[in-house]
């Protein structure tokens, strides 16, 4: 027996001295000493509370706290805050705070810093997007350090959604204070599970745990972002084991790396949708028009051409299973039918309706390519496009100036669970992004912005879903899909918001 | 004649003033021209009309444009180049945050570009009139076919998965510290005198350098290569030979400090060209460096960023023109005596 005991020592003292010549950062008890992600920009500041854009979210993540949580389903969960309570006006939203949370610094996080994050920032004139979601707060009564009533100048039925989203992180008052938001954008101090340790601006960035974290513990001990912006870059990095993990690889790449053996890869379905954009008035005031160049694309097609077929189509101005998704409707590529209604608005193949259609090109993968190719799918049935190349920035000043062409290219991203973000925002002229502004959409989406009652504000929104695709205001394509690329050795569960989480990483 | 060099440098230095001038003209003009509002862009994405509209008047873009590039020109002579909308910070201190790595980048691919074009263009010359020499020309336009960018995909390809020689991405091995003293790494490094930080900080830069530098240096080896038969045509040559010179003597001792001009005029010239391909270099090598944050500037139109890396991309220019015409007088006697 003791014979049998030693050797089976031996051989496993043998196997772990392989796999730490093998794989030196790796530890035991599941433990890995560091993982390094091709990362594609930089956060470009850290302060957690200025910048709406998804990429940096997934790095502020690690070193902040958010009020709440998101399961992989984008499901509210506790996080910093352990209750929540709207009101039944949907005017106020009571919080309980945990007790033991503590910033980087030793000091402990309060209902005070919950205050300061979400109103006394506004107020002081911080330029910070997380106004977008909070500026209807007008008031937060801190009632003792680990409870709070947030109060709102209109009915904020969303408040716990975007609590848990993009640029939503609780920062330290006192911190904030002390070095101003200029100290804030270049050395931040959160109450998340990692630290900064090293900050090259544009190149790396590395993160150590910490071990008096409250909350799970993550398995990394050092986490290594490597800001890489081109994705044959990216690939090459993890090819070459510089990294552990790539982001946003090419479908075509992902395919391939998931046929080599030696790496894993996913497509993973994130909420980002990738549509048509139209005004409702110019060429699409017809409603002819607008359905017909709806039916004319070939949404299965596109999947197929730019995602490999493994990005689901959409019907709809959401993602497929997210709230507010009208049921047992669909919408037909059908070029006949978009014949029949341009000919009863008098155009044909041989005399086209001429519109014109905006894309960015390099926003997202395949952009451009994917509006050229709407652009021929609608000359087949009498459609003519003139197709010009914008930058997103553009987008947003040629729409608040009215200059937008008839169609545009967009993508539109929503980790908040909620269709609030989705087809609310889309729709709510009073909103930015608006593009379809007529009085009845307006008369049918700004009541669901103040509709305190979750189930009926969520079927007003199915109602609002089905009557924009009915009158064809929106022409929705397909589900965006994140492409991960991993060493084998690791797992990864990833998350419907698109943002990569530590303590879901774990060497298998 | 030290006195006569500083005069001709002087005066192309002066006289790159109004051509930058008409430079900041052309660049404001073109930027103000495109349909993005500078002020919408500095606000969060909700703010309201108002708000956009007193950031319109505080940053002076309600102004005739003539007022508008007036108030920009005397803020810049201040040093103040207004504010980054995509960083919210001083557009100053985000581009020379990153000057010094494009510098550093740009003048190693100089370098190296400038080595192996006048070894290759001496090399090509020993063996004219042999196969050789049509496999060296040959050689040339190949490269000379690739763009900087395609070099470094596959340089990235060859150097970093399939034989992982050089690191692909950043500047430094993670976890090593350099202390900066003058903002250049690699002096930094030397600085340090720890010679695996300074290997790290070689290795890093290595493959941007060579895919920069390798797509200059065949015009290098190309005009040097016909410039040493020109001149090995002219009579002092032939003198040389009757002298009873070797042939060593006359190519490095006689023909190649005459030959060698034309080079010298094209390096200065074309080094801005060399300069606007850090541009792609360093986003596919995620070089933390001026090329990189232009692309993001465009991305974002973050446009007093876009003015600030147009506006030293063009003095680079010009400067390199200029220090170029100054070499020029330096080697040529007939420039001096004209």
């Amino acid at each position: 027996m003791k014979d049998i005991d030693r050797r089976l020592f031996m051989k496993l003292a043998g196997a772990a001295g392989c796999a730490l010549v093998l794989r030196p950062d790796l530890s035991f008890a599941g433990e890995i000493d560091n993982i390094s992600i091709a990362w594609m920009t930089d956060p470009v500041t850290w302060d957690p509370n200025q910048r709406l854009s998804p990429d940096p979210q997934s790095i502020l993540k690690t070193v902040f706290d958010q009020p709440l949580d998101q399961t992989p389903d984008l499901t509210l969960v506790p996080s910093v805050v352990t209750e929540w309570k709207l009101a039944d006006d949907g005017l106020s939203l009571h919080v309980k705070l945990r007790d033991d949370v503590k910033f980087s610094d030793g000091t402990r996080l309060t209902a005070e810093d919950f205050a300061y994050t979400y109103h006394q920032r506004f107020v002081k004139g911080d330029q910070v997007d997380l106004v977008v979601g909070f500026g209807v707060v007008s008031d937060i009564e801190v009632i003792s350090p680990t409870e709070a009533v947030m109060r709102f100048s209109k009915p904020f039925p969303t408040a716990a959604q975007w609590l848990a989203f993009s640029a939503s992180y609780i920062v330290s008052k006192a911190y904030a204070e002390k070095v101003g938001i200029q100290g804030m954008q270049t050395n931040p101090m959160g109450s998340g599970p990692y630290m900064l340790k090293e900050y090259k601006r544009d190149s790396r960035i590395v993160l150590t745990r910490r071990d008096d974290y409250w909350g799970e513990k993550p398995s990394i001990k050092q986490l290594t972002f490597e800001i890489i912006p081109d994705p044959t870059a990216r690939l090459a990095a993890l090819e070459s084991g510089t990294v552990d993990i790539a982001m946003e690889l090419s479908i075509r790449d992902v395919k391939r790396l998931q046929k080599s053996g030696n790496f894993n890869a996913i497509a993973n379905p994130i909420a980002r949708i990738i549509y048509v954009t139209i005004r409702a008035d110019g060429t699409f005031a017809d409603r002819n028009i607008r359905l017909a160049a709806a039916h004319a694309v070939d949404k299965k097609l596109l999947s197929k051409a730019f995602f490999g077929g493994e990005a689901a189509t959409i019907d709809f101005p959401t993602v497929p299973g997210m709230p507010g998704s009208p049921k047992n409707s669909s919408f037909a590529y059908d070029p006949a039918k978009s014949k029949e209604l341009l000919a009863a608005s008098g155009y044909s193949t041989d005399k086209p309706v001429t519109l014109s259609m905006a894309t960015t090109n390099g926003q997202f993968p395949g952009d451009y390519d994917m509006a050229r190719a709407i652009v021929t799918m609608w000359e087949k049935v009498g459609i003519k496009a003139n197709l010009t190349v914008i930058t997103e920035a553009q987008w947003y000043e040629l729409n608040a100036s009215g200059k937008l062409p008839d169609a545009s290219l967009f993508v539109w991203e929503n980790g908040t669970g909620d269709p609030e973000l989705f087809t609310g925002h889309m729709f709510n002229e009073e909103m930015p992004f608006a593009t379809y502004r007529t009085p009845e959409v307006t008369a049918r989406v700004k009541p669901l912005f103040s509709e305190p009652n979750y189930e009926k504000r969520i079927k007003g929104y199915e109602e609002l879903n089905a009557y924009l695709i009915d009158e064809g205001a929106i022409i929705p394509l397909v589900q965006a899909i994140q492409t991960i690329g991993y060493r084998k050795g690791l797992t990864l569960t990833p998350w419907a918001n698109g943002w990569i989480r530590p303590f879901a990483i774990k060497s298998a | 004649m030290i006195k006569a060099l500083l005069r001709i440098v002087a005066r192309r230095l002066f006289a790159i003033v109004p051509v930058f001038a008409v430079v900041t003209v052309l660049v404001f003009a073109a930027l103000r021209i495109l349909p993005v509002d500078p002020a919408q862009m500095s606000l969060p994405p909700s703010a309201t009309i108002e708000q956009v509209e007193a950031k319109r008047e505080e940053m002076g873009l309600n102004k005739p444009i003539w007022q508008q590039y007036a108030l920009w020109a005397r803020r810049a002579v201040a040093g103040d180049l207004g504010e980054s909308a995509q960083y919210r910070m001083p557009t100053a201190k985000v581009v020379l945050e990153r000057l010094p790595a494009t510098i550093e980048l740009a003048m190693c691919a100089l370098v190296f570009a400038v080595v192996v074009g006048v070894a290759g263009g001496i090399l090509l010359f020993t063996v004219r009139g042999t196969a050789l020499e049509s496999l060296g020309m040959a050689l040339t336009s190949v490269v000379m076919a690739l763009p900087d960018f395609l070099l470094a995909l596959l340089f990235i390809l060859v150097f970093g998965v399939m034989l992982p020689l050089f690191p692909v991405n950043g500047r430094l091995d993670p976890g090593l510290e350099v202390p900066s003293h003058t903002g250049f790494l690699l002096l930094d490094s030397l600085l340090t005198g720890d010679v695996s930080i300074v290997a790290s900080a070689i290795s890093h830069i290595a493959l941007p350098v060579m895919a920069l530098g390798l797509a200059f240096s065949p015009t290098i080896v190309r005009v040097l290569h016909s410039s040493l038969i020109n001149t090995y045509q002219q009579s002092y040559i032939r003198q040389a030979r009757l002298r009873g010179l070797s042939d060593r003597e006359i190519l490095f001792g006689q023909a190649l400090k005459n030959a060698i001009l034309p080079v010298v005029i094209l390096v200065g010239t074309q080094f801005g060209g060399l300069f606007g391909g850090t541009l792609l270099v360093e986003m596919i090598f995620s070089f933390p460096g001026l090329g990189n944050l232009m692309v993001k500037a465009m991305q974002t139109a973050d446009l007093s960023v876009i003015m600030a890396i147009a506006l030293i991309y063009c003095a680079v220019t010009l400067l390199f023109n200029s220090l170029a015409d100054a070499a020029a007088y330096l080697l040529n006697p007939k420039l001096r005596t004209a």
